[in-house]
């Protein structure tokens, strides 16, 4: 099929592009493996009953003719058209519904009946390869065996294991795996739809899928459904699935996905007038309240005003509040100045104490430059004096010292006295070096005298400054001092309290009543202003533009779907007219649109199923079903499985010209058709007597088993 | 020798010298003619140069001739204040250091440089231990005319005479030992050790003065 996904996209994505982008698209409309699950070709397969045993023993309550009596049952079925001739009543139904049973799993049996079955065995053949299914019933609540191959007595236990392909020991097991086979062998898959769940009071939206046994509604039609085509609601997917035509598993899938959104819509809608209905009668309770609430607090206003005298003591006190507030800033404001005061005179004093320590070290200095000074000075003056004087008496020996000797000493460069070498002493005073040195101390102390002097005078200045500062902290400290007592304050404050509450008790419950009431009014007022904000946008706000495109790819879908299956459509609607006509019917036309509704023209009007007349309807329907079979041997199109089971097809219709389409038409199907299909018909029409060779007939009044 | 060691030297040539000169008797002897005044004890020599060195010492005992002499307080306050004015007990200062028997320092190369000028004369006896003991200096009348004749025309040496003349003013009659008794009763001078020098007592005397005068130093 020429179907591109992406122009699909692209193409829808050109109406919505305001609201979606490409790729949000892409994931709303995801259909991954959706696209190749459909293939209108045939896929050659039929379903073939070759036999069927069951064996058991009629167990009544009430005593009737054939009660305990023991059932054994088997007959051959062939290719062809098989047909049971009984009356009615008979078990003509029953034997369907076991073969039923045996293929699907379910038991629709009557429930006296399923309990008289023990054992059941059925060969059938998909193609030629053969399988047996085996249910004993005697074990509970079910057992089933299903064989790769032909069973033809009921195995025991551990027979045939080899061959077994499953052991079921459940309905619903069974029913699981008969599904996955027959899905398997013919192609289908589970067609969804959605369903509100089941659950009382839940308004929750659950999906459900056709399962083998929705589609066995196409092999077994039963009298009960004669007047209608396709079984309920789900009946256009068993056609569906039948047709097999492109994209038909991706509308369904976009199909659940709009049903989903229409379903989320709708609760998002019917919660918003659900609360806006909520929301009007509690506003008008509410507001109910709230007059009732100004009512009784105006009255407690009026009885408050003729016992207030709390009044002027509540004025006493907030005064006195306030004078204290008042004389607290005053404090702040002083202890501040105050502390800026100290940490002036701190630093002034701080510096004080450096100059003081300054002065110390210069005059330390000062004195020690002195001393070098009167030291060198007194130096030159005695060496002097010294050095005028001459050695003239050795200490040691009391010789005299001759000048003859000391002028051979000095001539010598040696001591007079001790003989010892002189001559590298340095001369004993160097008077003009020593004089200039008298000159830079004279320098020095002169520098350090001025040095001394400018830190005296910052010394008086200092030390005035912080006399200043002083004489600021106690004038601060005097304000500090002459500031008002509070404790006097306090102490009135608490006597008015204690007055004011004392007061107040007396009218406590009033107060306590209208603090509750003016809280509840607040409350009140607070709902009320909250009931009427517009309410937050809940939910998917672009859910309906969703919902739109999810139509519009359906329908996009629908018709691509549509045009490509034409040519099947085409066929299977000539085929249709081809049988109806040949059981009589008066239509000379079927339209299928696509939606799958088949429209017959009759008398130049388009009917649907429903609007053929009832004894018409039948025969309408096996032309469907007879047509949808011949499609597939014909044309190779479609899933039938090829096999039919026909419940009582004449049961309410005993139109002659009707009896004799059927017998005419059940002929030609056994001579055109006999090899490829199978037909199990089930008559209480003697009529239709010998119109296929496989007949059972059952004498008037007898039981099929 | 550094200039300090040198001026030191001199100082203690020339102070020990006047302290023989100022504080010596009149002499007279026929063996020594040469020889006209006489002073005697090392341990004198040593109290009277420890008083001449330590200004706040001298102010001290001063202070204590004031607290027992009403005379002579207004002279003594005049002194010891003119001493402080002067900075003299840091100015003037030569510390000395404590030996067995209080300050001492051994002025025994003064002594003999004296000798050698023919300033002075020294005689003494050696007792049992050969100690020298019963020292005598002798002035000669060559040091005194020397003296005389130059030494006041040095005015930088004009201190110490003054300060001897004041010395012996007070103490000029007190022998060695009890010049020795009197400085012993100072306890920074007692408590000083072995061979250390002996410290200052400004602080006392600033004590005392206050106490006598009710007038800050």
């Amino acid at each position: 099929m020429n179907f591109n996904y992406n122009n699909f996209i692209s193409e829808i994505h050109k109406d919505f592009a305001e609201d979606f982008h490409q790729s949000e698209i892409k994931s709303l409309l995801d259909l991954g493996t959706e696209l190749d699950k459909d293939t209108p070709l045939s896929t050659g397969k039929r379903l073939e009953v070759n036999y069927i045993a069951f064996s058991g023993k009629k167990v009544t309550e009430e005593k009737q003719e054939y009660s305990d009596q023991l059932i054994n049952y088997s007959q051959e079925i062939y290719s062809g058209v098989n047909m049971w001739i009984a009356d009615n009543l008979r078990g003509k139904s029953s034997i369907f519904k076991i073969i039923k049973f045996g293929l699907t799993g379910d038991d629709s049996l009557k429930p006296n009946i399923s309990k008289w079955l023990q054992h059941i065995l059925l060969v059938f053949s998909i193609n030629e390869k053969k399988y047996s299914v085996y249910i004993n019933k005697e074990k509970k609540p079910i057992q089933a065996s299903f064989y790769n191959k032909e069973i033809r007595i009921y195995p025991a236990d551990d027979e045939h294991l080899d061959d077994r392909l499953f052991l079921a020991t459940s309905k619903d097991e069974l029913q699981r795996q008969l599904k996955d086979f027959f899905f398997h062998q013919f192609d289908y898959y589970s067609l969804r739809w959605t369903q509100k769940s089941p659950v009382k009071e839940s308004d929750d939206l659950i999906e459900a899928g056709a399962s083998w046994l929705t589609y066995f509604k196409s092999i077994f039609l039963e009298s009960k459904d004669t007047n209608e085509l396709m079984y309920g609601a789900q009946g256009t997917k068993v056609f569906q699935m039948l047709l097999g035509l492109y994209l038909t598993s991706s509308i369904n899938k976009l199909t659940v996905g709009k049903d989903k959104l229409l379903h989320q819509k709708g609760k998002q809608q019917s919660f918003l007038s659900r609360e806006s209905t909520e929301k009007q009668s509690k506003k008008t309770e509410l507001q109910r309240e709230l007059t009732d609430l100004d009512q009784q607090l105006e009255e407690l206003a009026i009885a408050e005003k003729q016992t207030s005298n709390v009044n002027a003591l509540v004025l006493e006190y907030e005064g006195l509040v306030k004078d204290i507030d008042e004389e607290n800033t005053k404090r702040v404001a002083v202890n501040n100045s105050l502390q800026e005061a100290r940490k002036n005179k701190d630093i002034i004093d701080r510096r004080k104490q450096f100059i003081d320590d300054e002065i110390r070290r210069l005059r330390k200095e000062a004195i020690k430059t002195e001393k070098q000074y009167s030291d060198v000075k007194e130096y030159l003056e005695i060496g002097v004096f010294f050095s005028n004087l001459e050695v003239k008496t050795c200490p040691s020996c009391s010789h005299p010292v001759s000048k003859d000797k000391k002028t051979k000493a000095a001539s010598a460069h040696t001591c007079a006295l001790c003989t010892d070498d002189i001559s590298k002493d340095e001369p004993e005073v160097d008077t003009g070096n020593l004089e200039s040195k008298l000159v830079e101390l004279e320098k020095l102390k002169e520098s350090l005298e001025n040095g001394i002097g400018e830190l005296e005078s910052e010394y008086l200045m200092v030390q005035s400054k912080s006399v200043e500062y002083y004489n600021d902290i106690i004038k601060r400290e005097q304000q500090y001092g002459g500031l008002r007592d509070v404790k006097e304050i306090n102490s009135r404050l608490n006597e008015l309290q204690n007055a004011i509450s004392e007061e107040r008790k007396k009218f406590a419950s009033s107060n306590e009543t209208k603090t509750e009431m003016l809280n509840k009014k607040a409350v009140l007022n607070f709902r009320i202003s909250q009931l009427n904000e517009e309410p937050e946008p809940i939910g998917d706000q672009k859910i309906e533009k969703k919902i739109q495109l999810f139509t519009k790819a359906i329908a996009s879908l629908n018709k691509i779907r549509y045009d490509e299956g034409q040519t099947v459509l085409r066929k299977l609607a000539d085929l249709m007219t081809a049988e109806a006509q040949s059981l009589g019917l008066r239509i000379t036309e079927i339209n299928i649109n696509d939606r799958f509704d088949i429209k017959y023209k009759q008398d130049g009007d388009f009917l649907s199923f429903s609007e053929i007349a009832e004894g018409e309807q039948l025969r309408a329907k096996l032309a469907f079903y007879l047509s949808l079979i011949q499609l597939d041997i014909e044309y190779n199109y479609g899933r039938h499985s090829r096999f039919l089971m026909i419940d009582s097809p004449g049961k309410e219709e005993g139109d002659k010209n009707y009896l004799e389409g059927l017998s005419r038409l059940i002929k030609e199907l056994e001579s055109r058709f006999g090899d490829s299909l199978q037909i199990l018909i089930g008559t209480a029409e003697r009529s239709l007597e010998n119109t296929v060779k496989n007949q059972n007939v059952f004498p008037a009044q007898s039981f099929v088993f | 020798m550094s200039l300090e060691e040198r001026v030191r030297t001199y100082k203690d040539r020339l102070r020990i010298f006047l302290i023989l000169f100022y504080f010596s008797e009149n002499y007279s002897s026929s063996e020594h003619p040469e020889f006209k005044r006489v002073f005697k004890s090392e341990v004198r020599i040593q109290k009277i140069d420890f008083l001449i060195r330590n200004p706040d010492y001298l102010a001290h005992e001063l202070l204590v001739i004031a607290e027992n002499e009403l005379s002579k307080r207004s002279e003594i306050q005049k002194l010891v204040k003119g001493i402080y004015a002067d900075s003299e007990p840091q100015l003037r200062r030569l510390e000395m250091e404590r030996f067995f028997f209080g300050a001492y320092e051994d002025i025994d190369d003064v002594i003999l440089f004296l000798q050698s000028i023919n300033f002075i004369g020294f005689s003494s006896k050696k007792n049992t231990d050969l100690k020298n003991i019963e020292k005598q200096y002798f002035i000669t009348e060559y040091a005194i005319e020397k003296t005389e004749e130059s030494i006041k025309a040095l005015p930088s040496l004009n201190w110490y005479i003054k300060r001897c003349e004041l010395i012996k003013k007070y103490f000029g009659t007190l022998l060695g030992s009890q010049l020795k008794v009197s400085q012993y009763k100072i306890e920074e001078y007692r408590n000083t050790s072995f061979k250390n020098f002996i410290g200052e007592i400004s602080e006392t005397v600033a004590k005392d003065y206050y106490k006598i005068f009710n007038e800050r130093l």
